[in-house]
């Protein structure tokens, strides 16, 4: 009868079991509190994951399923619509995420700069006001903003005889008026999450800049940014992840048209999936824009990496 | 594979345990001349049947579905049907999800011919074949047999076929001191009245429009101009995109045409929603603008006074439409005396038995000879006279594909991003390897 080996002395159990031991005894009724989370997790996200990842390797409809290879990331490789679909995705990704993080920090500062904490109790809660709203309400009303007989803007442009603009019938003007609508709708994520973290920054740090001279551009540049960069690189990398996964408002503006003009790639993933039963094709396009987002974000944790501590 | 494996036995499974019944169900057929084969598997069957309805809500006015289920339970005792509503918007992903899992959906659903060659290809539903009966075969029209045909075989029982007519708002016509043209109007005639009805009333500020459409994936209404000059969406093989051809070319030309040279329409035709169209039609602020029969009812309901002509004539020289074709469909399963009481319902569902007990059963021109549409609205029977020349689209299971990449060129087309013959090679290019694979 064969015997593993002791790494130990004769008799006892070996340290790292031994360490193992306390360290589950130690931490028993933490992982037993966190196991319906950890069982939850890995049936609902992990393992559908890994099946996407397998699916994206195979032709599988409905019921049918065969194996692909590569097929279907080769098919992506050659198929215009898909590279369309990520560059539209791209633009709206780079275009909205900047002007969201930059639009938090700035209306952020102005919320902290009141003097009255009434007030800026006031305007925290009305910037989040979008947050709570479902975004296919939202994405409505900007639908009859930019119709292009009675909506608005076009309204507005006719009191001053210009237009009309066909804002989301023209193909090279929709994905900008998208893009429009999702700017200037308040970034109310980021607006409250700056605001915690600028009222975090103590107090001593500004008093100090201000012996060394520092005016309020200095201060802003110097103290508050550098202290924000953990900040700026959460509230960017789940704006990018959002952004990149965009859908809901596209899908009541504009369906995706005119011709593919705003499809962006999780659209163009249903419709290979949920209306073609393309599910491998859509599983291989659903990779692509997995890895795009994780190689973007990683990219994001390398240039905002901060070594400031307070 | 697994499910699919699962099917396969459910299939062999079934085919065994059905084996004495389909010899009887065979000589049943050949002795009685033309008595349902059905009728004898569904005779066997003492139980309930899952049907599953789109848009379906217990209680609902007026009670077209309850009453058609009563009238079935009333003439066969021994089932009963059993109803599940499913939504419209993002029913149909239920519907496949069931239809996939093998087991606890439903076994009789109803839906637009265009989805079945999918159901086919993953062998999901059950051929009517054995079936049907001779009076049956001979009653539904060819061209609606010929839209549940699928690699030889009929799948789903046609209910019916609402084509694409010209809806007109009469009193925007009047208004414009306007007369409404008759059936037999040409291209020509419908651009001089759409011309006509492009004006800004000195009541208002607000411009009305000719005509517009809905131009997506799931409405042809566009198609028609296409149809007209003689093209079909796809060759006869359906190998090519049929449209990408000289008279193709020169229907697309007629549409944009509308856009661009004779700007009869709307500045973002092509782009616009149902819900756009219906809202300018019935403020008097669109005069013209194509749907199938289903309009009809919101139209009489908001008293609406309107008129339905057929698609203008144009260089085919003759009358022509597209259509949708309803169906009700069986799924297949490995209980043989179950899937037939399934049938028969599917079979009382698209017959004239069912006007019997319900009137107002068809919403739109039966698929049947015998079946009458009790519709009291005048325009009905403008649709009903189009059914004679409506055309079906394409049993393939790439249609989804199909009609999105027409519908977008189409829209880039009207928009005048793409010339129409840009256009329909772009779709062409993006469908045909698909359609060949």
């Amino acid at each position: 009868m064969s015997r593993p080996l002791a790494l130990g002395r004769p008799g006892l159990a070996p340290a790292w079991q031994g360490s193992w031991r306390r360290a589950l005894e130690r931490s028993f009724w933490g992982y037993l509190f966190l196991l319906p989370v950890l069982l939850g997790f890995a049936v609902f996200l992990f393992v559908p994951v890994l099946w996407s990842l397998w699916l994206s390797f195979t032709n599988t409809g409905l019921v049918d399923s065969e194996w692909a290879g590569l097929d279907n990331y080769q098919s992506l490789l050659h198929s215009s619509l898909f590279w369309q679909t990520l560059r539209t995705t791209a633009l709206y990704t780079g275009v909205v995420v900047a002007e969201a993080v930059l639009a938090s920090i700035v209306l952020a500062a102005l919320i902290q700069g009141i003097g009255s904490r009434r007030l800026a109790t006031f305007f925290r809660a009305a910037f989040f006001l979008p947050a709570v709203t479902t975004p296919v309400v939202i994405a409505l009303v900007w639908r009859w903003i930019f119709n292009t007989q009675w909506g608005l803007l076009n309204y507005l442009l006719g009191l001053l005889h210009l237009g009309p603009v066909k804002w989301l019938s023209d193909p090279s003007i929709a994905l900008w008026s998208v893009i429009l609508s999702t700017v200037l709708t308040i970034p109310a994520f980021g607006v409250v999450t700056f605001s915690a973290s600028i009222g975090s920054i103590p107090g001593e740090l500004y008093e100090a800049a201000d012996l060394d001279g520092a005016g309020p551009i200095s201060k802003w540049w110097r103290v508050t940014v550098p202290l924000l960069k953990p900040t700026i690189l959460f509230v960017g990398v789940i704006y990018t992840i959002s952004a990149f996964q965009v859908f809901d408002r596209i899908y009541i503006m504009t369906s995706g048209g005119p011709g593919f003009a705003t499809t962006p790639i999780v659209m163009l993933i249903y419709n290979t999936g949920i209306s073609n039963w393309h599910f491998g094709l859509a599983s291989a396009q659903a990779v692509v824009l997995f890895a795009i987002i994780a190689l973007v974000s990683l990219v994001q944790f390398r240039l905002l990496r901060s070594d400031f501590e307070y | 594979m697994e499910r699919r494996e699962f099917i396969k036995k459910a299939g062999l499974t079934g085919a065994a345990l059905a084996g004495s019944s389909s010899l009887a169900v065979l000589l049943d057929a050949c002795g009685a001349g033309g008595a349902s084969p059905a009728a004898t598997q569904a005779a066997e069957f003492k139980g309930t049947i899952e049907y599953w309805v789109f848009g379906y809500t217990p209680g609902a006015k007026p009670p077209r579905i309850d009453s058609g289920v009563a009238g079935f339970q009333r003439r066969n005792p021994n089932i009963k049907v059993n109803l599940t509503g499913i939504p419209f918007q993002g029913g149909v992903q239920k519907l496949d999800a069931a239809l996939a899992a093998g087991s606890g959906g439903p076994d009789l659903f109803g839906v637009a011919s265009d989805r079945l060659p999918k159901y086919v290809s993953q062998g999901l539903v059950e051929p009517i074949d054995a079936y049907m009966t001779a009076e049956d075969r001979a009653d539904i029209f060819q061209n609606s047999l010929d839209g549940v045909k699928v690699k030889g075989k009929y799948y789903g029982w046609p209910l019916w076929v609402p084509p694409v007519g010209i809806y007109l708002n009469k009193k925007t016509f009047a208004d414009r001191g306007v007369t409404i043209p008759s059936d037999s109007w040409t291209y020509d005639d419908f651009v001089e009245i759409a011309k006509k009805m492009t004006w800004t009333p000195s009541t208002s500020n607000q411009k009305v429009y000719g005509y517009s459409s809905v131009v997506d994936p799931s409405f042809l209404g566009t198609w028609t101009f296409l149809y007209a000059e003689g093209a079909t969406v796809l060759n006869k093989d359906n190998t090519k995109l049929g449209f990408n051809t000289p008279k193709g070319i020169k229907g697309l030309t007629r549409v944009a045409d509308l856009a661009l040279v004779h700007k009869v329409t709307p500045p973002d035709f092509g782009t616009q929603k149902d819900e756009d169209i219906a809202n300018a039609f019935e403020k008097g602020l669109l005069a013209m603008y194509p749907a199938a029969s289903g309009n009809i009812s919101s139209w009489v309901t908001k008293k609406v006074d309107f008129a339905v002509l057929p698609p203008p004539i144009g260089g085919l020289g003759k009358q022509i439409t597209v259509g949708g074709l309803g169906t009700y469909d069986i799924r297949k399963q490995a209980d043989k005396s179950r899937m037939a009481a399934a049938m028969k319902l599917a079979r009382y569902f698209t017959s004239k038995e069912v006007v019997e007990d319900y009137p107002g059963w068809y919403l739109a021109p039966p698929a049947r000879r015998s079946a009458k549409l009790d519709n009291p609205a005048p325009q009905m029977s403008k649709f009903q006279t189009m059914v004679a020349y409506t055309q079906l689209m394409p049993a393939i299971p790439q249609w989804a594909e199909v009609a999105e990449q027409v519908s977008a060129h189409i829209q880039l087309a009207v928009q005048g991003k793409e010339t129409p013959s840009q256009a329909l090679k772009a779709a062409a290019d993006a469908i045909e390897p698909k359609l060949k694979s």
